[in-house]
């Protein structure tokens, strides 16, 4: 069984999906249909963040009440394994987030909607936390 | 599919020697989470110096006798 730390990175990864999923699936299909200034987005990027935020908040829940055992076990929460997966998905993730930033700092200098410049940075960052958390999971795994 | 280390390592012979320890055990002596011992066992995971020496000291005997690097 994983431990604690991986758990929680695979409810990381999974509230990331179902968040993302959702937004993604509400708001591009209009972007393809009408004008921008028609989108609703501002709404939908709200609840995706309370989905995610409600996701994870559950899934450290379940992950603690089913990992009681392991720590009554051995008695250690993490060690140099769980650090180096930490390190690793968060430099993965920081790279993401860096060319994030720029697409959408370079957005705003050119004059863009701040539309784009806002599911840009929404976007980018929450596919940067699953890069790192899928880069921690292989780590995990021993794939990296 | 997992990538693993070529480090291989005795710790399944040695803990059935230690009249038979179980990984959570020598995970509690070592200081580190069950799933690193088993990691270690599998090869999927190369430890610090620090834990392989912890490993070792568990077991009384060198480091040497615990993991091995393949001579090419």
């Amino acid at each position: 069984m994983p431990g604690f730390l991986e758990r929680m990175n695979r409810a990381v990864a999974l509230g990331t999906i179902l968040a993302l999923g959702w937004y993604l699936i509400r708001v591009v299909p209009q972007v393809t249909s009408w004008p921008l200034d028609e989108v609703s987005w501002k709404g939908e990027m709200v609840i995706a963040v309370v989905v995610f935020v409600a996701t994870l908040i559950a899934d450290i829940v379940r992950a603690a009440i089913s990992n009681r055992n392991e720590l009554d076990e051995a008695g250690v929460v993490d060690d140099e394994r769980d650090h180096a997966a930490e390190r690793r998905g968060d430099a993965w993730g920081g790279h993401a987030m860096h060319g994030t930033a720029f697409v959408a700092l370079m957005l705003l200098v050119l004059e863009f909607d701040p539309f784009w410049a806002a599911n840009t940075l929404f976007v980018g960052a929450m596919l940067a936390g699953l890069v790192s958390t899928l880069v921690k999971i292989l780590t995990y795994r021993g794939s990296v | 599919m997992a990538k693993s280390t070529p480090i291989t390592n005795e710790i399944r012979t040695l803990r059935f020697h230690a009249e038979e320890m179980t990984q959570a055990e020598l995970a509690r002596r070592v200081g580190v989470t069950r799933q690193t011992i088993i990691a270690i066992e599998q090869g999927k995971y190369s430890p610090s110096l620090e834990v392989a020496f912890k490993i070792a000291l568990v077991f009384k005997v060198n480091l040497d006798a615990v993991f091995q690097y393949p001579v090419e």
